[in-house]
């Protein structure tokens, strides 16, 4: 059929006419409003936050019932390549995947109807009068309205996934087969399948899938026994997809604009805000717009009653905003992973701060810092039950002099504004024994590391963003990967100078600005991308030498791109 | 007889008041007395509470026979401290707690650390009280305990002191809170702690059987010290005011 068609019936009888699907693969459809060649949104454009949204949907899956495995098995496997990334295409920025249906009057929906974002700001804050502590914010509405020229209609013939091993390129995933918690409504709404595809082929795209004839081009006014169906049909409300409301509950973070540098309270996954059609619809959606207060733990801390807070005065400390959920990420306090050796050198006294747009600006001081972290180190925002008298570590204060840190935990509840700190605790690193001692006013007789379960893994974190930006080369304090050499592990570690960059945070208020730690590409930092030491030792990698890796950085090391036999990129 | 254990067991086959007659015959020392404190400690390690209170009521009897009335009195609570672990039924609480109210006012002489816990002990087990006891006896239960530790001072306590002192703080509060009581009353028994609570800001306050319980307990303080333990404001604020 040639022409534009303008009704289900003719639709019907277009595919009709299309060449039948070859035994063992399955049809499924797609609807575009404009021709481009069909390829996953995330091999068109860098995926924001591709790192933060993996970590912390898995998070979500773990608080879901599907268990974090220690070890990478096939369940595993599936999990980072398959269901991960749905869940990036179907709530956040998009995937590798390709989005497709079962269901043509699915396609049509998309392809009659047109995506843009529109920003609506407004203030978040207490209820009741206008309070200090208000905050402005930025919302990024998704809005779908009646696409007016001609729109595509695609068809692919395409393998299903046998649900073992990796996804093939061109392999269909059939999201209703696929394991639950995944089923959301919203999949099963749209009968929604996703097709694998690789950059390295076909330019990214799936041409090559495409069933000959298609596409077909399909445009407004439609006519159909069944009217098209309303947005909040093809996206359930998150009152009863739970997956949306997971990803839209998460508080909202204060983030530099671009333009100002001022900070702007958003969301810190980049979900998409579906703006439904009906006013209920949007109040589920506006419903979960909140902030976690304290926004600033540096300037709630500087205020209230001292005797709560014991500790030095706060604004002596430079405060940095870890964007990030990294507790999930990096080895546990007790882990031998850790080299403490490394872990308590190379850090800068101050280091280059920069404006949003990257250009240098000053430098902020490093032996006294209070680190905020992130509200994404928390995976059960939407579940309001679970809200309640739990507390966590929203920061850590270090205070670094000489060869010792003092320490302070800063808590909170997540059902009361009020802080706690708690400390001090002294650290230093014991030469002998390869590790930490600590003690307290109280106790000052130095103990092991390991009797101290509260404050190590915060510490360790602070420690590591404090040499991820100092411009300090270093050889990061875990391996970044190990594998078992029979009569010893090859290691292999990261280099870091400066890959952590601080970006300058004004204070909507004015008057307690801060630092977020970005990469060099001014995405949230997650982990260093650059150089590597490559390594042999028969030690675990807490009891390697911290200097004679320092002497390899020295020595083989070099931040341009010259080659090493023992550098890897 | 200079075993304790054979003293001991010789002691358990008469009667309690024999017992004590027996002890102060046999040459009682300090170091008789000191062993048996420490077989009582060991027998409570070892869960064998009916050794602990034997080794700990000859011990009471030996420090009493030499006039050492602060180990007599650690004997004593110690006696007390192992029938408040037994116990298990209202009666039970209320017999460790009467049984305290006399040593509690016998106890302005005594360390400071044996009178705090003394009295900790007595409101701990009106806290249990106020669980296992009849609902109408709820509230009065609670009362006391909170009347017991308003009357201590947990900035001269050490860290284990502290520990059970916050602990139960807490829970006093919390069961208060779940009786449903109006705010007003609710309040004024927060604002009566939050001194208290301010004076343990940036104290290690550690469990060893649960370490997650450290950081909540500090947060709890915290809250209690700012008056906002039970009157809730929820940190989540929402959209107040849609400007575009």
């Amino acid at each position: 059929m040639t022409g534009v068609i303008r009704s289900a019936d003719d639709l019907d009888t277009a595919l009709a006419a299309l060449p039948p699907c070859p035994p063992g693969k399955v049809r499924v459809y797609r609807g575009q409003t404009h021709n481009y060649a069909p390829m996953p949104s995330g091999l068109r454009r860098r995926l924001d936050r591709d790192a933060i949204w993996k970590v912390y949907s898995r998070n979500l899956a773990d608080a879901a019932g599907v268990p974090l495995s220690e070890q990478m098995d096939s369940a595993e496997l599936a999990m980072w390549y398959v269901w991960l990334p749905m869940l990036a295409q179907h709530y956040g920025a998009g995937s590798n995947y390709l989005d497709v249906t079962h269901s043509s009057a699915q396609a049509v929906w998309f392809a009659l109807n047109a995506a843009a974002f529109h920003p609506e700001k407004s203030i978040l804050g207490p209820p009741g009068p206008p309070s200090p502590e208000d905050l402005p914010s930025t919302v990024e509405w998704l809005e779908y309205s009646p696409f007016e020229e001609t729109a595509y209609f695609y068809a692919f013939d395409v393998p299903a996934w046998s649900m073992q091993d990796f996804p093939a390129r061109g392999d269909l995933v059939d999201l209703a087969q696929g394991p639950q918690p995944f089923r959301s409504p919203r999949v099963l709404a749209q009968q929604a399948c996703l097709i694998r595809a690789d950059q390295e082929k076909e330019n990214g795209t799936l041409n090559d899938f495409l069933v000959a004839g298609t596409p077909l081009q399909i445009a407004r006014p439609w006519t159909s026994s069944m009217p098209l169906p309303s947005v909040d049909d093809v996206f359930p409300s998150p009152a009863v997809d739970s997956w949306f409301n997971r990803f839209l509950s998460v508080p909202m973070i204060l983030v530099p604009e671009t333009d100002t540098g001022t900070a702007t309270l958003r969301r810190p996954l980049p979900v998409m805000a579906i703006r439904g059609a009906t006013p209920k619809y949007n109040g589920a959606v506006t419903a979960t717009e909140s902030y976690f207060a304290p926004a600033l733990l540096h300037k709630a801390l500087r205020g209230g009653p001292e005797s709560s807070h014991a500790m030095p005065d706060v604004r002596n400390a430079t405060p940095i905003l870890i964007e990030a959920p990294v507790f999930v990420a990096l080895p546990a306090a007790d882990s031998d992973r850790w080299n403490h050796d490394l872990l308590h050198r190379g850090i800068d006294d101050r280091v280059p701060f920069f404006d949003v747009n990257g250009k240098e600006c000053g430098l902020a001081g490093l032996r006294d810092t209070l680190f905020q972290f992130s509200t994404l180190e928390v995976s059960s925002w939407s579940e309001s039950s679970r809200r309640d008298g739990t507390p966590f570590t929203r920061g850590i204060r270090v205070i670094r002099d000489s060869d010792e840190f003092t320490v302070y935990l800063i808590l909170q509840e997540s059902s009361s504004a009020t802080l706690a700190a708690a400390g001090a605790v002294r650290f230093r690193f014991d030469a002998t024994a390869r590790r930490f001692v600590w003690s307290t006013p109280s106790a000052p007789t130095w103990k092991p590391f390991k009797e101290l379960d509260l404050f190590g893994k915060p510490f360790f974190v602070a420690l590591h963003f404090l040499r991820v930006i100092s411009t300090t080369p270093n050889a990061q304090a875990f391996p970044s990967l190990f594998t078992d050499a029979g009569n010893g592990y090859n290691y292999i570690v990261r280099i870091t100078a400066g890959d952590g960059r601080l970006i300058h945070v004004a204070d909507p208020h004015g008057d307690a600005d801060a630092f977020v730690v970005r990469s060099v590409d001014g995405e949230p930092f997650t982990h260093a991308t650059g150089g590597a030491l490559q390594f042999q030792s028969e030690l675990a990698f807490a009891d390697v030498s911290g200097e004679a890796i320092r002497d390899a950085i020295a020595t083989e090391w070099r931040p341009a791109v010259t080659s090493s036999p023992q550098r890897t990129e | 007889m200079t075993n304790a254990e054979e003293l001991l067991q010789l002691a358990c086959q008469r009667d309690p008041a024999a017992l004590e007659q027996f002890a102060k015959t046999v040459t009682p020392s300090r170091a008789l007395g000191d062993e048996l404190s420490q077989l009582g400690d060991r027998a409570l390690e070892s869960g064998d509470l009916k050794k602990g209170t034997s080794a700990y009521r000859l011990a009471t009897s030996v420090f009493d026979a030499i006039g050492d009335g602060n180990e007599a009195a650690r004997g004593r609570f110690m006696v007390l401290q192992v029938a408040f672990m037994a116990a298990q039924t209202e009666d039970q609480y209320r017999f460790v707690y009467d049984q305290s109210r006399p040593q509690i006012e016998r106890s302005e002489a005594l360390p400071y650390a044996l009178r705090f816990n003394l009295i900790a002990l007595a409101a701990d087990a009106a806290f249990w009280a106020s669980t296992v006891g009849s609902a109408e006896a709820k509230l009065g239960w609670i009362a006391r305990s909170l009347d017991d530790l308003a009357t201590l001072d947990p900035a001269q306590a050490d860290d284990s002191s502290v520990a059970r002192y916050a602990s139960l703080l807490i829970a006093d509060l919390q069961a208060l809170r779940d009786l449903g009581l109006d705010q007003a009353t609710l309040d004024q028994a927060e604002v009566r702690f939050s001194k208290a609570a301010a004076s343990l800001a940036g104290r290690q306050i550690q469990y060893q059987a649960d370490p997650e319980k450290g950081p909540a307990v500090v947060a709890a303080l915290a809250r209690i010290a700012a008056g906002q333990f039970l009157g809730k404001r929820s940190p989540l604020f929402g959209r107040k005011d849609a400007s575009s």
